[in-house]
């Protein structure tokens, strides 16, 4: 699966990392950044998390 | 609930109950929230000049997410907590708010956090060697008060030796605003103030390695802020960095006493002591409600709330919601998922939620390592107070 980020909608606030800190880390720049470009399905229950609790919605996961 | 302005669904009793003022409320709102989101989604009081609250889950979540309807810039605590000038960035809108944000965000990461973890497991140590040979203490008193200012003592750079003055000053403004006792929440402030000024111009003429430091050189736009704002950001960043991380040790030493079940859990598997955290921050969060102000107005349930009514966010109710927690009312170690608001959601989500959880565990771990005996000595000598910063003032135990 892929996780697709909305840089408009991104703030850093970690939400992600704290869920996976496998896949999401938030850069200096106080953006989220992926680690793994196709997270696979053991990774799909905190990603569905962190989709759902994304205080800004940022995140969205496709297939 | 005036006569003059019936809300449907709302009984006279519900409404009368919905006065943070009243000590019963002040002590145990659960009942009430329980009411709210059963019969009154959105409530009104005449309290405090008047504001609604949302109490289920879903409508908070919704409204926290739209900052553009529920906007921060006319204040986002009822009553005003007597600040001066306004708390930085939490009182600002879009896009002043993300500029802020953008530049503070990194200060609160994970990473940084953790560097910390060694001091504050160093502060918490000394605290409970003083107590640990007594056998007795008020853990509001002893560990829960002192650790948050500390803390924030030094990541600001501040002398340690001054943590009793600011929280001092700290705790009598918001407890004068919750008793709307300008005069005296005025003075505290002013003097706040003057202490962070005098602390703030000494950085400016020789910088140090410290938070306030940091905060002159934050540019915005390219240019560097104001004076005023950095005092603004300082005078927020301490009290929020402090205020309510009191409140959320000093509920789950409080939560974790009145569990023996869940304490020797976290005795035989302390890796279970980040799940307590998190279920102590969903039964109590210190900040039970944060207020928005309506953009325009707004129908939500059938109810009209009109273009610059305030509204509160209510987190202690929306944890507590059965549509999305099981055995709301319970400490439960072994949720699978839990999603609480304790640090709010959307774009004003608490910017130190890792420094607070990071002191929360470090306090747990190093009391169920060294004092794991502990009991509370007396429930009715438990004393919980603070309407805008929930805490438990006086937690005697022994062990």
């Amino acid at each position: 699966m892929r996780i697709r980020v909305d840089y408009d909608k991104c703030m850093g606030h970690g939400v992600c990392e704290a869920l996976d800190p496998d896949v999401f880390r938030i850069g200096d720049d106080a953006y989220t950044h992926l680690l793994i470009a196709e997270p696979d399905e053991t990774h799909r229950a905190a990603l569905a998390d962190a989709v759902i609790e994304c205080p800004t919605g940022a995140l969205r996961i496709e297939g | 609930m005036t006569e003059a302005s019936p809300v449907p669904g709302v009984s006279e009793s519900v409404a009368v109950k919905l006065d943070p003022t009243d000590p019963e409320y002040m002590r145990d709102p659960y009942p009430t929230y329980a009411r709210l989101r059963r019969e009154c989604p959105v409530a009104h009081s005449n309290r405090y000049g008047g504001f609604w609250m949302l109490s289920r889950y879903a409508d908070i979540r919704e409204a926290a997410r739209d900052p553009e309807l529920f906007i921060s810039s006319k204040g986002v605590t009822v009553p005003p907590a007597g600040n001066p000038m306004p708390f930085l960035p939490i009182e600002l809108d879009p896009p002043e708010h993300t500029k802020y944000r953008r530049a503070l965000q990194t200060w609160f990461s994970v990473r940084e956090m953790d560097k910390l973890e060694d001091q504050i497991r160093e502060v918490v140590t000394e605290l409970i060697d003083a107590i640990e040979a007594e056998g007795h203490a008020d853990f509001g008193e002893a560990l829960a008060g002192p650790v948050p200012p500390i803390v924030i003592a030094l990541m600001f750079g501040l002398p340690r030796g001054d943590w009793p003055r600011f929280r001092h000053l700290a705790e009598d403004m918001v407890a004068a605003a919750e008793v709307e006792d300008l005069e005296r929440g005025a003075a505290a402030s002013i003097e706040l103030l003057g202490y962070l000024h005098t602390e703030i111009a000494a950085r400016r003429s020789e910088p140090r390695d410290d938070m306030l430091s940091r905060m002159l050189g934050i540019e915005i736009d390219g240019e560097p802020i104001s004076s005023d704002a950095v005092l603004a950001l300082a005078f927020f960043l301490l009290m929020a960095g402090h205020e309510t991380t009191v409140g959320g040790i000093s509920m789950m030493l409080m939560h974790v006493g009145l569990n023996p079940d869940v304490k020797q859990r976290l005795v035989e598997d302390p890796q279970l002591i980040s799940k307590a955290v998190e279920e102590v921050l969903r039964l109590e969060p210190p900040i039970q409600n944060i207020a928005r102000t309506a953009s325009r107005d707004v129908c939500l349930h059938g109810v009209t709330i009109a273009a610059g009514e305030r509204l509160l966010l209510g987190w202690g109710s929306a944890n507590r919601d059965p549509a999305v927690f099981d055995n709301v009312d319970e400490f439960v170690l072994d949720r699978p998922r839990n999603p609480h608001l304790a640090f709010g959601d959307g774009i004003h989500r608490c910017l130190g939620a890792n420094l607070a959880r990071l002191e929360m565990r470090v306090v747990l771990e190093e009391v169920i390592k060294r004092i794991p005996g502990y009991q509370i000595t007396d429930t009715n000598d438990i004393v919980i107070g603070g309407y805008l910063a929930r805490h438990v003032r006086q937690l005697p135990v022994h062990w």
